[in-house]
């Protein structure tokens, strides 16, 4: 079952879509979901008021003609899937623990952060602190798997400790700062500053700016793993497969911390 | 504008009775779809009573200088830190790391109320202090050594000290390690070492990097931070707020119980994203508002209207603490707050009344929103 | 206006009174049983009426305290998304909340314990704000230049009774605590161990004379609260030593040991961690001029909140989350910690047995004071289930079922079979204490008392029971009714009437800007400072 819901015009304030996720709106009536507040400003503003809904709650979930007012989408997803068409704003799939996410459109700051499991897909570009830790949390994403088709913006994976982001663009300035496991894979070029403050994990960038100066030159060592690698990577695109199958340049660091992660770029 | 002009409450430019204006102000907050508090350049009680009006409001509560104060507060909560009073630092600190060319300018008299000259009387061992600046720009401390590092970030000097600190291989110019490792040894060598700076110029991250490197110190010596605040207010707001609402600044009342996010509910990103839609400004101390320059605060709390400013539909005249009335007010020279009467008595009244009279009658009309 | 409780079970321990009965009231204060009619008649059967409950030891206000709520945001914003499930989710994280939750438990009167003189201003404006009960708070002294100097020249008794007037005067506090006395002056030579015996470098001082003499000179200054005393090496394996050698060195003077849960541990089991509590608790009761609060530690997340900056320094890599932060002031400083104590560990399991086996085990309830050393062992919130464990053998064997066999085969709780009275929990939280603060117009219902009752409907379930009062009266007015209080009446903060000697005080002055470039008197907290719903209650000294 399907339930859709179509913006119907772009409303003047954010609003929060955080109690529209499959798992809390199983069993509502039209009238119920209707009423659903999604308010972000003094006055309550129901759901029915700026979007056309169809269908019956299930899993599934279509958000059509959304644009970037809309934040939490998808927050803390439990299972089942939801389909963007459009933008959407702050805190997409942030806290996700399953189910699948695909945003055809851009996305705000603090996509997929400190999610624990399940996909989130997005077909254009990302803003700041992709997979992050919202203020106060120790840890960003920890598990799942996160895919930009465009760029990211800054702080992309930062204070992430584990699963695996591709970003197919680029990603500005302290992509994978303060990373304390996983991997982010950077296809296009990643700005300043890739990696500081870095404990354990793993970056490949296809191109960077010049590395903080905590990371140590470790050659260019030749790992099977990296053949596998380039197979499991066949889903995220040509250009994640070429990265993995690159001839790789090892820098350890950042040595101002534990120095225990790692960062591979293409030599040239 | 003249100094009588500034005593009397304004709508539209043109001089009414105070209790019309409140009315007017009252009635553009509270049909306001979100409104926004910022300046908040006052004391604790007008600190207190900006929230309070916050609260019935529904309003955003922002602080000018909440993004020097969140590059201290960020790094606090994601990693915590080390922190000492200038007191305890004059009376202890053996050796004093000044970092950056701002922290100067925010304490003029660094050397003299720091005593930086003559040897901590309680330290460890009796002995001349150790006073090291790096990258001291245009204003080095009188009298100390001096470490320059060209080219590097704040943060990449960070990583660099608490590197060769671990004695971790880093990339960089030999000329730039040999430097490192000066310092380093120098950091090695303190019993009690206090490290000062300006939290702004640093940014976020290098703090954070920097309680990184006190955290790495203190296993085997001592070491702590003295962080410079630049306006007293802030930290005045800051303190008001955490016994207030739970945060250190940034909440919205939007939902009743106050929320927190130094991203979305930063004042100057909701009026350049147009979702504030109606501005107070409260401005004690002539620190501004901090907004963009097109942006407009409709309400005006301040003790005289600035020439330069836009307008404000309602400008409602207050005193400036510790001046025309007492107040209480966070002091750089002891780290906390202190109590100050009135240098020179005035009948003006306090932000912390008009605002407390404005949330009188904004719950009056029902304006609470929950 | 003459207000009557009627037909409540009146349970008030100083007239051995446990029966139904009326209680009145009129201005604020409870009256014997008039001859006219009152104009108010409240109805209390089928309820428990007690007086307001005190609380000496709950770290609601100040510096540190502000510096846990900087430190964890997501604590509070988790809490207001889901309240009944997130870690911290009742701390009681703002001024505001706390005066309520207080409050709607009966409290009427709560003891910030630890404020750093020079951040006295910053506490009482966190005081005012917290609305409903009245407060107070101690100063701390014992790791300051001024003390340790004092202490180390030797410089007599009378000398140290005028700081400590000074020092009640200045901030306006209700008694006196010392905080591991000297080891935050040691640590910051970098030591990072200090017991009862060590010395304090530089000063030549141990941690025993400072408490000797402290001991002495809040006897000497006519504070009716003897020394609080967070004792050394606390949290650490086999410190019941440490406890029970703090208590040889009041040398049968009064002291009041803070948190001893803390320090009821030994060294026996696999992992050398066990219980003490039954020796210690033989200990306090053989040594009656001792008095103690518990710090019961109850399983949820907390954060730790403490000026004993050596042993939170040492704590920092049990933090979870992985964060804390050490302030560093002209005396003790603090440091926040955040902690976990979980069911299934090991070290929280033992550590919440010891602490029922001090309230079990102390025989006196008038000794033995009722904290969870908020919030370091268990947020105040956890009162009232604390309640309710301590008045049913079988609740605990319940949770006792739940926890890991291998952590209460080295207490003696599962085998402990008491069961508090009321009567008894009457005396440990209203009587005992407002007799430790010498404040006779507390903690009981006889004539000439506050109007600072707690009525709870008889029922049951106590945890239920104490956690929403029926009603509470806070000087004859009504601030809770069915659980809900009502948050626009303020309490008083109350303070010690001290009078500084005026030639410490020029001294004091001296010290302060020769030592740290500061006046003395930027730390004064005056009137004008504070806000008008403020307003102190002076309580005067012993004479």
């Amino acid at each position: 079952m399907t339930l859709s819901l179509t913006l119907k015009s772009r409303p003047p304030f954010r609003l929060d879509m955080s109690r529209v996720v499959p798992h809390l709106l199983q069993g509502l009536s039209a009238r119920a979901l209707a009423r659903l507040d999604v308010t972000t400003i003094r006055v309550p503003v129901p759901l029915g008021d700026w979007f056309k809904i169809t269908g019956t709650p299930g899993s599934d979930l279509v958000i059509c003609d959304a644009c970037a007012q809309l934040d939490q989408v998808g927050a803390a997803l439990q299972d089942g899937n939801i389909v963007v068409a459009g933008d959407v704003g702050r805190c997409a799939g942030a806290g996700m623990t399953g189910g699948h996410i695909t945003v055809h459109g851009h996305v705000g700051s603090y996509a997929g952060a400190m999610m624990r499991g399940g996909t989130l897909d997005i077909m254009g570009n990302a803003g700041d602190h992709l997979a992050g830790a919202t203020v106060g949390a120790v840890d960003g994403m920890v598990g799942g798997a996160l895919q930009v088709r465009g760029s990211a913006g800054a702080w992309a994976a930062d204070r992430m400790r584990g699963g695996m982001i591709v970003i197919n663009g680029d990603a500005g300035p302290q992509a994978g700062s303060r990373l304390g496991g996983g991997t982010l894979m950077v296809c296009g070029k990643a700005g300043p500053e890739a990696g500081v403050m870095m404990r354990r994990g793993t970056l490949y960038l296809n191109e960077a700016e010049p590395l903080p100066l905590g990371f140590v030159d470790c050659g260019t060592p030749d790992l099977v793993f990296h053949k596998w690698l380039a197979h499991q990577l066949q889903p995220y695109g040509r250009s994640a497969v070429a990265l993995a199958r690159a001839r790789l340049r090892r820098y350890q660091g950042d040595m101002a911390d534990l120095g225990k992660g790692e960062i591979f770029l293409c030599a040239t | 504008m003249t100094a009588d002009s500034d005593d009397m409450a304004r709508i539209d430019g043109q001089a009414v009775a105070l209790p019309e204006a409140m009315a007017r102000a009252v009635e553009i907050l509270t049909s306001a779809r979100q409104p926004l508090i910022v300046g908040i350049a006052t004391d604790v009680a007008g600190a207190r009573a900006a929230l309070a009006l916050g609260a019935v409001s529904g309003a955003v509560v922002d602080h000018v200088g909440s993004e020097a104060t969140m590059s201290l507060v960020l790094p606090l909560q994601a990693v915590g830190g080390f922190v000492v009073t200038p007191g305890e630092t004059r009376a202890r600190a053996d050796s004093v790391l000044v970092i950056g060319h701002s922290a100067l300018q925010i304490m003029p008299d660094m050397a003299q109320a720091l005593a930086l000259a003559a040897p901590p009387p309680v330290a460890m061992e009796p002995g001349a202090r150790r006073v090291l600046h790096i990258n001291p720009g245009a204003m080095p401390l009188a009298g100390a050594e001096l470490a320059e590092f060209t080219g590097l970030s704040p943060l990449a000097l960070v990583s660099l000290l608490s590197a060769r600190a671990q004695g971790h291989r880093v990339n960089a110019l030999q000329a730039t390690l040999t430097e490192g490792d000066r310092v380093a040894a120098w950091l090695a060598a303190a019993h009690y070492g206090v490290i000062i700076f300006n939290p702004q110029e640093l940014g976020a991250l290098a703090v954070e990097a920097l309680f990184r490197l006190v955290a790495l110190l203190n296993r085997t010596t001592r070491f702590t931070t003295l962080p410079l605040v630049p306006s007293a207010s802030a930290e005045t707001f800051k303190m008001v707020c955490l016994w207030t609402t739970g945060f250190p600044g940034r909440v919205s009342f939007v939902r009743g119980a106050p929320a927190y996010d130094p991203e979305l509910f930063d004042a100057k990103r909701m009026v350049a994203h147009g979702e504030a839609d109606v501005v107070l400004g409260i401005d004690g101390f002539g620190e501004g508002l901090g907004l963009p320059d097109h942006a407009l605060a409709q309400i005006m709390l301040a003790p005289c209207l600035n020439g330069k400013a836009r307008r404000p539909e309602v400008f409602i005249p207050i005193g400036q603490p510790g001046r025309d009335h007492a107040g209480v007010l966070f002091d750089a020279a002891t780290g906390t707050l202190k109590a100050m009467p009135a240098a020179a008595a005035t009948s003006r009244p306090s932000a912390a009344a008009m605002l407390e009279t404005l949330r009188a009658l904004a719950l009056r009309k029902g304006g609470a929103p929950c | 206006m003459l207000t009557r409780l009627q037909g409540g079970r009146v349970i008030d321990p100083t007239r051995g009174l446990d029966e139904r009965g009326d209680v009145y009231f009129e201005d604020g204060r409870i009256v014997a049983a008039p001859s006219h009619i009152p104009d108010v008649t409240l109805d209390a059967a089928g309820c428990i009426v007690m007086a307001g409950a005190l609380d000496i030891h709950s770290h609601i206000a100040g510096a540190n305290v502000s510096t846990a709520r900087l430190l964890l945001p997501e604590a509070h914003r988790a809490h207001k998304a889901r309240p009944a499930t997130t870690w911290l989710g009742d701390i009681g994280f703002s001024a505001a909340e706390t005066g309520r939750l207080y409050a709607e438990m009966g409290f009427t009167f709560v003891v910030e314990p630890a404020i750093s003189p020079q951040q006295a201003l910053h506490a009482h404006l966190e005081l005012a704000d917290v609305p409903i009960i009245d407060k107070g708070l101690l100063a701390v002294l014992g790791n300051d230049d001024v003390c340790l100097s004092l202490i180390r020249d030797g410089a007599g008794r009378a000398a140290l009774a005028d700081v400590v007037s000074a020092t009640l005067a200045q901030s306006r506090a209700l008694g006196i605590k010392v905080i591991n006395a000297g080891a935050a002056a040691a640590f910051k030579y970098n030591l990072r161990g200090f017991s009862l015996d060590d010395v304090v470098p530089h000063y030549g001082v141990s941690s025993r004379a400072i408490l000797e003499a402290l001991q002495q000179a809040v006897m000497d200054a006519g504070v009716h609260h003897p020394l609080h005393v967070h004792a050394n090496n606390l949290g650490l394996a086999g410190n019941v030593e440490t406890a029970k050698a703090t208590i040889a060195a009041a040398r049968g003077l009064p002291m009041h040991l803070a948190h001893v849960q803390f320090y009821a541990y030994g060294r026996e089991g696999a992992r050398g961690f066990s219980s003490a509590a039954a020796e210690l608790a033989a200990t306090i009761n053989a040594h009656p001029h001792v008095s103690v609060d518990v710090g019961q530690v109850m399983f949820q997340p907390t954060v730790t909140i403490s000026s004993d900056i050596m042993r939170q320094f040492n704590g920092l890599g049990e933090a979870r989350p992985r964060k804390g932060i050490i302030l560093e002031g002209e005396g003790n400083g603090g440091g926040v910690v955040p902690l976990i104590y979980a069911r299934d560990n090991f070290f929280s399991a033992l550590q919440w047995a010891a602490g029922l086996e001090l309230f079990l085990g102390i025989t006196n309830p008038a000794q033995v004071f009722f904290t969870t050393d908020h919030p370091n062992g268990a947020p105040f919130t956890a009162y009232p289930m604390l309640l309710a464990l301590l008045m049913s053998a079988d609740l605990r064997d319940e949770w006792c079922a739940s926890l890991p066999a291998e952590a209460l085969a080295l207490t003696h709780l599962p085998a402990m079979r008491r069961e508090y009275s009321l009567n008894e929990l009457a005396i440990m939280t209203r009587v005992a204490p407002s007799k430790l603060f010498g404040l006779s117009d507390r903690g009981h219902l006889g004539a000439g008392a506050r109007a600072d009752i707690a009525v709870y409907s008889d029922q049951s379930d106590r945890a239920a029971m104490f956690g929403k009062a029926k009603l509470v009266i806070k000087d004859g007015v009504i601030v809770v009714r069915d659980g809900k209080a009502r948050a626009d009446y303020f309490g008083r903060t109350l303070a010690l009437a001290a009078t500084p000697d005026a030639t410490m005080v020029r001294r004091l002055e001296a010290h302060s800007q020769a030592l740290y470039g500061i006046n003395y008197a930027s730390f004064d907290v005056p009137a004008f400072a504070l806000p008008q719903s403020h307003g102190f209650e002076d309580i005067a000294c012993r004479s």
